[in-house]
Parts: structure tokens; sequence; C-alpha cells
């Protein structure tokens, strides 16, 4: 059982989730496409979470 | 999950019969991933047909941009048990009668082909549902294919590897399987940052478009 603290712990993993997250959106927004890295992490963004989340439902649940 | 499908799909009476096995459940559950990729764009990509016209279209992608954007940040803060949200399934868990009736190889196929849905066990991980509405909003089948697909194949490849070392060093590999790096609360955790970065991106996108 996961307590609360322990929840409460993971708050600033997801604070710096989001910031990732805004700072992705405005290095794209910004280059207008011109920094290829930016745009081809943001398109391989959703293929990396299902790779994460194949692995992780086969090795955990 | 791997420690009870490694042992399901192993055959350790013979090789090639392992081979066999591990390659049948890779391709079923690649295929019903794919296929359930390209399901749901192929109705994302119906519904924009049914709009495509009308006065709704233009916001037909924004408003599905901000509901995935939301929907991550929601799963995301679910998964690490800070908010509580549904998680539809078919089944608990897929039946061991299977490997009785039908091992080894309709077995691995079932068990592949029911696992690549997704559906067909509980789903701890939030990410999952993200997808299949990402999928949907999109509305290309080979990009829904290929989403689903990599999410199919990472979790099917896995067996290889998980099922050869049960077959070799069981003991060795069922505590290691148990160590505390396969932990659902650290999977989750990794799974929810990357959810909420997902989420972020997509929903500042739809701000600012």
């Amino acid at each position: 059982m996961i307590s609360l603290r322990q929840r409460l712990q993971c708050l600033p993993e997801l604070c710096g989730g989001i910031a990732v997250g805004l700072l992705l959106a405005l290095i794209i927004r910004i280059s207008s496409g011109v920094s290829h890295t930016a745009v081809i992490l943001a398109a391989a963004l959703p293929f990396l979470l299902a790779a994460l989340t194949g692995v992780a439902k086969s090795t955990t649940a | 999950m791997i420690e009870t499908i490694g042992s399901l799909v192993q055959e350790t009476s013979n090789r090639f019969r392992w081979l066999l096995s591990a390659s049948l459940y890779t391709v079923a559950c690649l295929g019903t991933a794919m296929l359930l990729g390209a399901i749901l764009s192929v109705l994302g990509h119906f519904i924009r047909t049914w709009f495509h016209g009308a006065a709704v279209y233009a916001s037909f992608s924004l408003a599905g941009a901000w509901l995935v954007g939301l929907l991550a940040i929601a799963y995301a803060l679910s998964d690490v048990g800070l908010l509580r949200l549904p998680r539809p399934t078919l089944r608990q868990a897929v039946p061991i009668t299977w490997w009785r009736w039908w091992r080894p190889y309709g077995a691995a196929l079932a068990y592949g082909a029911a696992l690549g849905l997704g559906v067909m066990t509980r789903i701890p991980f939030g990410a999952f549902y993200v997808l299949c509405v990402w999928c949907f909003l999109k509305g290309d089948a080979t990009y829904g294919a290929l989403l689903m697909g990599t999410y199919g194949a990472l979790r099917a490849l896995v067996i290889f590897p998980a099922s050869w070392g049960l077959y070799c060093h069981r003991t060795a590999i069922i505590e290691w399987l148990s160590s505390p790096l396969f932990s659902q609360w650290r999977a989750q955790r990794v799974l929810a940052v990357a959810l909420i970065v997902f989420g972020t991106l997509v929903l500042v996108s739809a701000v600012f478009s």
C-alpha cells in the first residue's frame, strides 16, 4: 500500500515533468520548426510513452 | 505478469518449441495491438469525416487536443495515487485455463492476442488510455497501428529474455524480477512523469494554436 507521504513525494517529479513539457513546447514555438531535435522529440514522445507502457505492463503488472 | 506469461509460453522440453511459442505470442500480441490502434484511428477518422464541412469541424482537433492534454495530466496524477479515475477493462486477468486447453501454441497465440489488446488485464498505467484517445484523435490508421504496435512489440518482446531466463536460471530470474527495479510503484512514477510531459506539450500546443 502506498502511503500519502509517498504519493506527495511524487509532486516535485510531476512539477518537473510540467516544466519539461512547457520548455519543449516553448522551444518548438519559438524556433517555428527550425529546431529539428525538439520537433522530433515531440513527435517521438507518444512512441516513447507507448514503449514505456508496454515494457512496464509486461514486467510489473 | 512476465513471471506468469514467461512460464506459460516457455516449452521446457525443446528449444525449437520454446522459440515457436514465444514467436507466436509476439506475433499475436503485435497483431492485436496494431489492430486496436488502427480501429481506434479509423473510428476517429469517420467522426472527422462526419463533421467535415460543419462549423464544428475546426474545433474538433482543438477540443481533442485539450481532452488528451487534460486526460494525460489527470491520469498521471491518478497513477501516483493523487486522484481516483476509472480504469475500464474487460477482464482482471487472462484465464489460466487457456494454457490447459490449448498449450503450447494455441495458448501462446491466445495469450498474445489477449494481452496485445491491453484491456484483458487490469491496467495500472493510465498512459494506455491516453494512447488510445490519441490514436482516435489522430484519425490516421497507419499512425495508430504504428503507435499501438510499439506498445504491443515492447510488451511482447520482453518475453524472450524473461522466459529464456526462467528456462535457464529460474530462481535467480524470479528473484531479479521481484527486485525493486521491477516495482509497479516505480514504473507508475516514471510513466506519470512521461505522461505529464506529453500532456503539458499537447495542452500548450493547443493553447497557442
